[in-house]
């Protein structure tokens, strides 16, 4: 296979799982803007050649919607905090009362922290490829793959149908005046997309469909569904103890732990009945390989932080804390190393972008 | 009880817990209340990653448990169609927040049973953000959604003897989903909008329940109840108009597929492979 044009999913969506915490654990504005960059850097360089690029307009929009929205949404209806920037009359509804700093930084650190995650899966939407993407679905859910590649492959046929069906309609006198004249357009595509899911069916039987999934033992099965079941009620009982147990971090752990622990062991035993082939192996390059190392080191290193001291990333402008975000150059870095995929560009594709 | 049995009441019961999980993930800004003081304000930017993660480990664990088995070809060749039909049929213009997306997992998960109407839900939204380049921290929670709408659907009354009240009684159907599909969708980005809990449409971590749903209920309200009534509106009229003609084709076309969808299917020796 010659180069790749974009890197390998795993590599994406490791990149996609690193660039998210930091978008969605923190409001510290240095760290959101910083994540913004590394999204920005990565899109100029990659994004563009995709199909989907449109998309990422759409995204910046929206986020930029949000955001602007959310700054005096918060500031005009949260009176609270030190810095007082003027007052408005007490007797206008809602808004009136003092207008402070700290309800400014909470607006703006807010839709920034939201615009981060739009532009975040904005880079990853035009960036990886869709379909590369399905052919990776986990054995466990190997099933469900098949479904939603089956579908993501039929979508510009219905969209074709329906162009055929309806100027079949218009050479027969029908037009379109209100919803009641849409029947005569829905009703042929929904038989149609019918016989094409029957005829569909025969063809998978004729390319001996049916052997993928190794069958298994009432009692393995059994085995498995109780193990997602467990998991699911550990991890359940291990995330309200996050919030609500403070004080039993080990009994907590060790929910996270068993629930987890079963959750893995259920989808390794039930994907590993699953038996695939490939016809073309994607390549992996020295690209992808770097920014999955560098996305799971800064995910890792991110994690580390998160969790043995939360305060570097704990940000809240209103009193007792202080207003002004602090700024740790190590977490800086971490975020900044998410830019790889940017920085990685091969310049015969950086020729192809300009 | 026998094994089959087991297996399915197995497969109920991790549908419901994910179910409950994932509820609890969209209604989490509402009990953050019981959160002592000291590590509630560590936790609170924490909450919306870890409950992302939660939904994405619920919806893994719906998904494995419901096609752990090998399915057979017609069941993933007619949810494969019928979901890209469904993601197409999202595109459709109409005024407010209308979308056509829910016409079809509320008339296959009618038609079709409980599980198809979850996966035919959950699955459009997936397919319908790929192809359309939207995938986003709103796609696990959509997902859910989406899913118990086919899943609710299928929980309803056949009305064998009373066939012209279906289209009513689903139009109804469609209308009460469509509203509250809305108020529990915009809990997720609340949190991250709302920092005015005082006045009176925000949230703040560390709020008592009822406060919490009052300044909930005032913010969807003022936000976009008047978008949710069109959506509603729009899933009324189409199931109205379209549905007894729709469940006609879905019920011919269940006998010449003559599959009967169901969680599990153990074979025994005397049987032969047949469809489900």
């Amino acid at each position: 296979m010659p180069s790749n044009d974009t890197f390998h999913p795993v590599a994406w969506s490791a990149w996609l799982a690193a660039a998210l915490l930091p978008a969605l654990s923190t409001r510290n504005p240095f760290y959101l803007c910083l994540t913004l960059l590394a999204a920005a850097v990565s899109y100029l360089a990659l994004g563009r050649r995709s199909a989907l690029a449109k998309s990422w307009g759409a995204f910046v929009r929206f986020g930029a919607f949000l955001w602007l929205l959310t700054i005096p949404f918060i500031a005009l209806t949260a009176h609270h905090g030190e810095i007082v920037l003027f007052r408005l009359p007490a007797s206008w509804p809602v808004i009136g009362g003092p207008i402070t700093g700290e309800a400014l930084i909470y607006g703006l650190t807010g839709g920034l922290s939201l615009l981060a995650l739009l532009l975040v899966f904005a880079v990853f939407n035009v960036a990886v490829d869709q379909g590369r993407l399905l052919r990776m679905t986990p054995g466990f859910i190997y099933q469900a793959g098949v479904v939603t590649a089956i579908a993501v492959a039929f979508v510009p046929q219905m969209v074709a149908s329906w162009q055929a069906i309806r100027e079949a309609q218009q050479v027969r006198g029908h037009r379109l005046r209100g919803v009641r004249d849409l029947l005569p357009l829905i009703m042929p595509l929904l038989v149609t997309a019918l016989e094409r899911a029957m005829q569909l069916a025969e063809s998978m039987e004729a390319r001996g469909f049916g052997g993928q999934v190794l069958a298994a033992s009432a009692r393995q099965r059994i085995a498995e569904q109780l193990a997602i079941l467990v998991g699911l009620g550990a991890l359940g009982a291990g995330f309200a103890g996050l919030g609500f147990w403070p004080g039993h971090r080990v009994l907590v752990g060790l929910l996270l732990a068993v629930g987890g622990g079963a959750l893995i062991w259920a989808f390794w035993d039930q994907g590993r009945r699953v038996r695939r082939t490939r016809y073309r192996r994607w390549r992996w390059e020295r690209g992808d390989r770097v920014v999955l190392v560098v996305s799971a080191l800064a995910a890792l290193g991110w994690l580390v932080a998160w969790l043995a001291r939360g305060d570097w990333l704990f940000f809240y402008p209103y009193p007792p804390y202080s207003p002004w975000p602090t700024f740790q150059p190590a977490l800086g870095l971490l975020i900044l190393a998410l830019a790889a995929p940017g920085l990685l560009l091969r310049p015969d594709l950086q020729h192809m972008t300009t | 009880m026998t094994e089959t049995r087991t297996q399915k009441l197995l497969s109920g019961a991790i549908l419901l817990v994910a179910s409950l999980l994932g509820l609890g993930a969209f209604l989490y800004p509402f009990f953050q209340a019981s959160l002592p003081s000291t590590g509630m304000m560590a936790h609170a930017t924490d909450a919306p990653l870890l409950f992302i993660l939660l939904l994405l480990l619920c919806l893994a664990a719906v998904f494995a448990s419901l096609t752990g088995r090998q399915m057979t070809s017609k069941l993933v060749a007619v949810l494969g169609i019928l979901t890209a039909l469904s993601a197409v049929l999202r595109v459709a213009p109409g005024p407010a927040g209308f979308s056509a997306i829910f016409l079809l997992p509320i008339l296959a998960g009618y038609c079709y049973g409980p599980t198809f109407g979850f996966l035919l839900g959950a699955l459009s939204l997936l397919v319908s953000a790929l192809i359309g380049g939207s995938v986003g921290p709103w796609m696990p929670y959509q997902m859910f959604a989406t899913g118990w709408v086919g899943l609710l659907s299928g929980w309803l009354p056949e009305l064998p003897w009373q066939r012209r009240w279906e289209p009513v009684m689903l139009a109804v159907w469609g209308w009460v989903l469509g509203l509250v599909f809305g108020a529990i969708m915009n809990i997720w980005f609340w949190p991250f909008l709302a920092g005015s809990a005082q006045a009176g449409q925000g949230w703040q971590p560390g709020m008592s329940i009822w406060p919490a749903l009052r300044n909930y209920a005032a913010f969807y309200v003022a936000t976009s109840l008047w978008w949710d009534v069109g959506r509603a509106g729009g899933n009324a009229l189409l199931l109205l108009l379209f549905g007894a003609p729709i469940l006609r084709v879905l019920r011919r076309f269940r006998s010449r597929f003559r599959f009967d969808v169901v969680p599990e299917v153990v074979l025994t020796r005397s049987q032969s492979p047949r469809p489900q």
